[in-house]
């Protein structure tokens, strides 16, 4: 038979690398990155215990997602130590924790196909805590996004991400025919029945009314496209999404004409110099940061921006890495972000069945709509709404429930892999039996 | 379901490729404009490399400089509020000073960390840097430097008593004033009201902005007037060069009426019963609309707007100092200076209503010009700039700009300028033993309910001139009254100097 290996250890020396030859530079720069040692060096051991479980029990899945993975965490590690040393102290320990998160999620899950089994309970945690959040939650920057349990500020949205994703792709798995063929003649177009819409219809409008409430535009957004994008994966139906385009417009419209802050933003977007010493000073300090990095950045640690743009550790990361890190880094950040999400599909493309398909892909959609609205917010392609840049910017909310949702794709490849195997195995018997 | 994650996969990737596109438009295209923006602080960190030259008056005295942060304290006698600093200890933390608080705030302008630099410290940028040709504060930033570089000293041609003088002179009141020394083209005093104290300008911004009627803006040089009957100066020179017998008399009856090419036009006096009879001086001197806009249209359109285009309506004034952009420019009408003006707008331009605007610093040169012979200089704020080295990097040099009027042309409209002194229009602004050359405006306004602009044009000694000054009164109803004064505390203080 043949044999190909498992985990290549050089993919896993890349953002080990990475992580100690920029903290090599912070503490040459007397950026005080010495206080990290412990951390950094915990990190590294668990990244790699990681690799040698993968290796002792036998991991066939993807081996190109992990590492790119974690080369993203190792920037956002670096950059952060050297924007706010106080924040990367305990995202060094989030990250450490969400590599176990991802390896306990590899193969403490088994089978992601167990995922499915709670559909409605998925649902109904989301709704609950987006509900929980609305009426409990404190209010930072206009959103209504967190709340605290014992200390530790949770953010539910990005929970909700995950459980809203497994349902979907559950229930499109398991209606995708009766919603791709359609009964109910609309025009030239044929929908199906509302029997079959509604379960959908109501999940997907509820988590958006309750983030519009909690005013989450960004993460609403995400929702929103994540969810079209996944019934016209599932259906291969372009109805859906130009059924999808009016009704964005339409809400974008409406939230336009009804919310001050929407009209903000919008005017903010389209002259940010106008008042650049008000509101507009986030995107247009982000826009000079970019602008000073030029082709080959300032240097790491030689950047203004770092300490000019408002939420520099959170939403506005990319704009510290462009200065610093130049064209060059910060493309080198978005080839990475694309590889991470080609590896999604990657993995929707080999998995055994629907519901591993329409899953790693909803996990793909989630990654690639999330990296687009945050970047081109602060590039100021499109109006920004703030979310964090995955597993770069600061918060351990969304690092956990990004590396859980990694060690469901490593899950889903695995297991993929490990049945095509087994099938050719048991071909091979079969016709030596 | 394999084709639709190929077709999501490519609209992925395109959109990652637009989102790079993004990236080369702001690094690479866009990034010297937006490090030049107001707001961008970059440049403004990096010149803190560079110990910033002073800017002195032309008697030496200090009209900004940069200095550690306790010596500031000791010269403004008070605490530092929390100024904004760079960040980083790297570098001595300069403060910059204005020991004349908000008497130069326009010309001098301001350096700020969070605003945008003004004035002179805006336009003197790279040579208070000390910055060589092709050297930029980009290539700054990559240079490291322990110890911060010295930058160039400039010293103007300002004189702080004249611009003292002037200041006070205002009492409250809006608008600008300009002094120039005419045989040079010396800007002696450059005043623009409302002020500021450029030293609390971080800390003080929005009281000072909430103070509105433009105290940000320059008006000397970046706010174009209705000039009103000064711009009878300019009329005049187009009169004289047609040809017009200043001998000859016309009777003001108040108001009177010219026909030419089918077209019919009235004018009036602002005294209705009108003057009696006038010759060119005495028409000057009590300031005649229906003698300069009968004159003016029986000489021709061309006559008038040849004669603006030599006094250098609608051309950039080049006081480069100042940067050329924030100069703007006289004009006669929207066009700038028209090919042809039909005869109702003659006429009343001819007496500076109408379209016409002009910017105090031209009506300055204008006066300036008739004093020195019909010579207009080119305007200077620079006296000479002095390297770390005590070198002469920079020494200013008189320069002819335009030549409106010939010597004789100008001696007679000085003749007028002096009988408005002695029984015209300026009759209450005489100074004993010296005599003054004057003419008033009176702008009236589109808007009747405003009251009109004061405008004061005058040089002194006439015989030999050694200051020339134009003053606007915002809404100061007669020139004599609101704006005479203030040039005539101007000229004093410039004569006083001289014994």
């Amino acid at each position: 038979m043949f044999k190909r290996p498992v985990a290549n250890i050089t993919l896993f020396a890349y953002p080990l690398a990475i992580l100690w030859l920029g903290l090599g530079i912070l503490y040459l720069m007397g950026k005080g990155a010495e206080q990290f040692v412990w951390q950094a060096a915990m990190f590294s051991l668990v990244f790699l215990a990681y690799y040698l479980l993968n290796l002792l029990l036998g991991y066939r899945g993807d081996r190109f997602l992990l590492p790119s993975v974690a080369c993203l965490m190792a920037i956002g590690l670096v950059v952060l130590a050297r924007i706010n040393p106080d924040l990367a102290v305990r995202q060094f320990w989030w990250n450490t924790f969400g590599v176990g998160i991802a390896a306990a999620c590899l193969w403490g899950l088994r089978d992601y196909r167990r995922l499915a089994r709670y559909q409605y309970v998925w649902a109904l945690a989301a709704i609950i805590l987006l509900c929980i959040t609305l009426f409990f939650g404190i209010t930072t920057g206009g959103a209504t996004s967190w709340f605290r349990l014992g200390g530790i500020g949770i953010e539910p949205e990005e929970l909700v991400k995950v459980a809203v994703i497994i349902f979907l792709a559950n229930y499109l798995a398991n209606n995708r025919e009766l919603l791709a063929v359609g009964t109910v003649q609309v025009w030239r177009f044929s929908l199906p029945e509302p029997r079959i819409m509604g379960p959908l219809a109501m999940m997907v409008g509820l988590s958006l009314l309750l983030l519009a409430a909690q005013k989450s535009l960004g993460t609403a957004l995400v929702f929103f496209a994540v969810s079209l994008f996944m019934v016209y994966l599932s259906t291969e139906r372009g109805i859906y999404l130009a059924l999808g385009l009016p009704v964005f417009l339409g809400t974008g419209f409406l939230g336009y004409k009804l919310f001050s802050h929407v009209q903000n933003r919008v005017e903010i977007w389209l002259n940010p110099w106008q008042a650049v010493y008000g509101s507009g000073t986030q995107i247009a300090q982000s826009l000079f940061a970019i602008g000073s990095g030029g082709l080959l950045g300032m240097g790491l640690g030689r950047g203004f921006g770092a300490a000019k743009i408002p939420a520099a550790e959170t939403d506005f990361i990319f704009s510290v890495i462009a200065e610093e890190l130049g064209f060059i880094g910060a493309v080198a950040v978005i080839i990475l972000l694309l590889v991470v999400i080609y590896r999604c599909f990657a993995i929707a493309l080999k998995a055994n069945d629907e519901f591993g398909t329409i899953l790693a892909s909803g996990m793909g959609f989630l990654f690639a709509f999330e990296t687009l609205i945050i970047l081109a917010g602060v590039t100021k392609l499109l109006p920004l709404t703030g979310l964090p840049l995955p597993w770069i910017s600061y918060g351990g909310n969304s690092l956990l429930v990004h590396m859980f949702m990694i060690g469901c794709l490593n899950n889903i490849s695995h297991v993929s892999e490990r049945q095509a195997a087994a099938g050719r195995i048991g071909l091979g018997k079969g016709l030596a039996g | 379901m394999t084709r639709s994650i190929k077709r999501a996969v490519l609209g992925i990737t395109l959109c990652f490729g637009i989102l790079s596109l993004g990236l080369v438009y702001w690094q690479l295209v866009k990034a010297d404009e937006l490090l030049a923006k107001p707001g961008n602080l970059r440049s403004v960190y990096e010149e803190q490399k560079i110990w910033r030259g002073g800017i002195f008056d032309r008697n030496g005295e200090i009209l900004a400089k940069s200095c550690t942060p306790g010596e500031a304290e000791k010269l403004l006698g008070r605490k530092l509020g929390p100024t904004v600093r760079p960040p980083g200890d790297q570098y001595p933390a300069q403060i910059r000073l204005y020991p004349k608080g908000d008497l130069f705030t326009h010309v001098v302008g301001s350096y700020s960390f969070i605003y945008a630099r003004s004035g002179l410290e805006d336009s003197l940028n790279r040579l208070l840097l000390g910055l060589g040709p092709g050297e930029s504060i980009q290539s700054l930033s990559q240079q490291l430097i322990d110890k911060p570089r010295r930058g160039n000293d400039a010293v103007l041609t300002l004189d702080s008593k004249i611009q003292a003088a002037g200041a006070a002179a205002f009492k409250g009141k809006s608008g600008a004033a300009v002094a120039i020394e005419p045989k040079t083209g010396r800007v002696l005093a450059m005043v623009s009201s409302p002020t500021f104290d450029p030293n609390q300008l971080d800390q003080k911004y929005q009281e000072i902005n909430s103070v509105g009627n433009q105290i940000f803006v320059n008006k000397a040089v970046s706010v174009t007037y209705t000039p009103g009957s000064v711009m009878k100066l300019v009329t005049a020179g187009g009169l004289l060069r047609a040809g017009l017998d200043v001998n000859a008399v016309y009777e003001d009856t108040g108001k009177d009426r010219v026909e030419a090419n089918g077209e019919s036009r009235e004018v009036v006096d602002l005294v209705r019963e009108g003057m009696g009879s006038l010759d060119f001086f005495s028409a000057l001197a009590r300031s005649s609309n229906t003698y300069f806009a009968t004159r003016a249209a029986l000489a021709g359109d061309s006559s008038f707007l040849d004669a603006a285009r030599r006094y250098g309506f609608g051309q950039q004034i080049p006081l480069w100092e100042l940067g050329t952009k924030s100069i703007r420019n006289s004009s006669i009408n929207k066009s700038g200076v028209p090919a042809k003006l039909k005869l109702g707008e003659l006429m009343d331009s001819s007496y500076g209503q109408a379209e016409v605007q002009v910017t105090p610093l031209h009506m300055a040169m204008i006066g300036a010009a008739i004093a020195n012979g019909g010579k207009m200089m080119r305007p200077a704020l620079v006296e000479k700039v002095i390297n770390p080295k005590q070198e002469m990097v920079y020494q200013f040099r008189p320069e002819l700009w335009q030549t409106p009027l010939s010597p004789v042309e100008a001696k007679l409209i000085g003749e007028g300028m002096v009988d408005a002194v002695e029984y015209g229009t300026a009759k209450g602004l005489a100074i004993d033993g010296v005599q003054i050359a004057a003419k008033t405006g009176t702008a009236e306004l589109g808007n009747a309910t405003k009251a009109p602009h004061g405008w004061f044009v005058a040089y002194a000694p006439a015989e030999d001139p050694v200051i020339a000054v134009a003053v606007v009164v915002e809404h100061g109803k007669t020139g004599g009254g609101s704006a005479g004064p203030i040039a005539r505390d101007m000229i004093l203080a410039a004569l006083s100097e001289r014994r």
